[in-house]
């Protein structure tokens, strides 16, 4: 489905933020990306999503180099839009519309899809928002507007969703929901970012971990990553801290975040 | 059509009041104004009054000053120009209680995404301000220096200038991911 | 230093939109062309900025403060046409959102700050360029408030001679120049100043960091 090869990526004038990066992911595959902050997380999402644009290598998309030529072609870019959606870390950079009801019918709409409001309604009342159909979006809250993303996007009914940090900003029964509600999602392929490991260990079953200066560290299963605490450690995703015994003695020990709640 | 209809209704009306110029009908108008401005009246009274308190007393009192003591007439100019600029302010303040900009502008939806954008935008760079406020004062001991609150209110701009690069950027991509510039696309 | 409703002749505001409108005509075209099909999130987050701005206090001795006005940075940050585009919007949205400032004075409004204001920082900044950058700013945008404050002063100076009634007395804003112009080119002198350096305090924080809003 998407296919990346040894994608180089940097600003102008700046040092790597990914580095000969390669993987692909084929259909009803549910991959983590995990990596500390800053490690280019994101920028893959982007990437991935077409926002941006590899300074070498190359992405591709059912066999297709995902270009910027390519998504000038009306063609190509309505399919790549419709089949790969994307919900930002930062809720409030996708809503752009008038009220809820316009913003989720947004996609639908552009799409011809048939019978939008009856989608519009069946999608707000999946994420609870049927009373804010009227409201305009930028009066939720941030864990209602996260909600709004995923009915945007999900309204349009891509094949491959990509996540980015997907709980920074929900409270842990928000989390537990939307949890829930990814694992629900059948026939869909995701890819999701985060740097907590226990909700990895949910929402995934293949990672694929990046390095500090954005290199690839690791692809493969989750289940075997979260063992292999050197790792983790290398990957600036597991601690160490000091222990205090009660005879007064004292150990320093790697530590894997466990408690996502 | 509501909107648009109350939105230009609003235009002529300020245009046209701007013409007249006898206090009496001011007053009338005004009153008609009140009547009609329903439950909220009193509130945009209030606000209206404050908002022009301080420009109104300076320059009635200061007319009224200058013209006393050269003995010329100076009542008409000073009810004239208050009930005047009550008046519009009043009908402003209840157009802005009454009137949903976004469906006023929605025959240009350029200006409509604008204008949605632009909101959201303004309340996620208050936000950012008000943080920054009180960041300050919360570190703030003793009554800052001229100096510490011009550094504080550098910091405020630079801030401001920053979350608006980013704001830019991810907003496009946001829209972008959802296909609003697709249209282009040939 | 905004002109609310009220104070000046219908002659004067009409032909201030007259002038005006193409101003905006062709502010919407430079923007249109320069942003290209970013130009709705841009000019969005710029007339969100310039809003903001505006709420920021300029520290004043004693005590008190000022308000930023805010188009010296944006013009110097953005260039002219944005900068006069995304003020002119904020006034706009100031009447209609939240019933604030003067929407018959808004075209005054709009060129006298939005728009000559932000010209005269450009221009002078221009000119000075080659001197300290914390000079150059500081000079250009006191000189772009100064300039503002004096047209406002004289728009509003005017406003006598737009008519008077049976006994004598102004229909509209009652005092000349003479009044005017010290009243407000004397405090703005001071608020420019503030305005100014703070300004080039975030410009300067700013670097030369492009930013692409």
């Amino acid at each position: 489905m998407i296919e990346l090869n040894k994608v180089t990526f940097a600003y102008p004038d700046g040092e790597n933020i990914l580095a000969d990066v390669g993987f692909s992911i084929q259909p009803g595959e549910r991959v983590v990306l995990l990596g500390a902050n800053g490690c280019g997380k994101s920028t893959l999402l982007k990437l991935i999503n077409g926002l941006l644009t590899p300074t070498s290598g190359e992405i591709r998309f059912h066999g297709q180099p995902l270009t910027a030529a390519a998504l000038r072609r009306r063609e190509f870019v309505q399919r790549f839009r419709a089949e790969v959606g994307m919900v930002f870390q930062q809720p409030d950079a996708m809503l752009f519309n008038a009220t809820v009801a316009e913003e989720i019918a947004y996609g639908p709409q552009r799409l011809d899809m048939p019978e939008v409001d009856d989608l519009v309604r069946r999608w707000a009342r999946r994420m609870q928002l049927e009373k804010y159909l009227d409201s305009p979006p930028y009066q939720l809250s941030g864990g209602e507007k996260q909600r709004l993303c995923l009915a945007c996007v999900l309204a349009v009914q891509p094949k491959l969703l990509l996540l980015d940090e997907p709980t920074a900003n929900l409270d842990p029964r928000s989390t537990g929901w939307l949890v829930d509600f990814l694992l629900d999602q059948n026939n869909l392929t995701t890819l999701v970012t985060t740097q907590n490991l226990s909700l990895a260990a949910e929402l995934g079953r293949r990672a694929i971990i990046l390095g500090e200066h954005g290199t690839l560290l690791y692809d493969g299963s989750l289940k075997q990553v979260l063992s292999d605490t050197d790792l983790l450690w290398q990957a600036n995703l597991a601690h160490t801290h000091r222990h205090r015994h009660a005879d007064g003695t004292e150990h320093r020990h790697v530590h894997v975040h466990e408690d996502w709640s | 059509m509501r909107d648009r209809l109350l939105l230009s209704m609003w235009m002529v009306a300020v245009v046209a009041i701007t013409f007249i110029h006898d206090p009496l009908w001011l007053a009338v108008l005004l009153i008609v104004v009140l009547v009609l401005a329903g439950s909220d009246r009193l509130a945009i009274l209030k606000g209206a009054l404050i908002a022009i308190a301080l420009v109104n007393v300076a320059v009635s009192a200061g007319y009224a000053i200058s013209a006393g003591v050269s003995g010329e007439p100076w009542l008409d100019f000073v009810v004239r120009l208050n009930l005047r600029v009550l008046l519009l302010t009043v009908l402003t303040l209840w157009l802005s209680r009454h009137l949903d900009l976004v469906k006023a502008v929605d025959f240009s939806p350029s200006l409509k995404f604008v204008i949605v954008l632009t909101i959201g935008q303004i309340k996620t760079m208050q936000r950012l301000l008000i943080d920054y406020r009180q960041a300050f004062a919360s570190r703030s001991p003793a009554r800052p220096s001229l100096r510490d609150r011009m550094a504080s209110s550098g910091r405020q701009t630079l801030a401001l200038l920053d979350k608006a690069e980013h704001q830019a950027t991810e907003l496009n991509q946001g829209m972008r991911s959802r296909g609003f510039f697709d249209d282009r696309a040939q | 230093m905004h002109i609310p409703d009220g104070l000046i002749a219908p002659q004067t505001y009409l032909a201030a939109f007259a002038v005006a409108a193409p101003a905006w005509a062709w502010s919407v075209r430079r923007v249109a062309r320069d942003f290209d099909d970013r130009m709705i999130p841009r000019l969005a987050v710029l007339t969100a900025l310039a809003f903001v701005l505006t709420t920021v206090m300029i520290p004043l001795p004693g005590g008190t403060s000022g308000h930023l006005v805010g188009v010296g940075l944006l013009a110097l940050a953005f260039g002219l046409w944005p900068a006069f585009l995304a003020y002119s919007l904020v006034l706009a949205l100031s009447a209609l959102l939240f019933g604030a400032g003067g929407i018959t004075s808004l075209a005054i409004n709009a060129l006298c700050m939005g728009l000559i204001g932000a010209a005269v920082t450009l221009g002078i900044h221009r000119l000075i360029q080659p001197w300290k950058s914390s000079v150059a700013v500081v000079v250009s945008v006191w000189a772009g408030v100064v300039v503002s404050a004096l047209l406002v002063a004289l728009v509003l100076g005017v406003q006598p001679l737009m008519g008077r009634d049976d006994s004598g007395q102004p229909l509209f804003f009652p005092f000349g120049p003479a009044v005017t112009i010290p009243v407000l080119v004397i405090p703005h002198a001071l608020i420019g100043l503030g305005e100014g350096l703070l300004t080039w305090l975030a410009l300067s924080a700013l670097d030369r960091r492009k930013v692409p809003a």
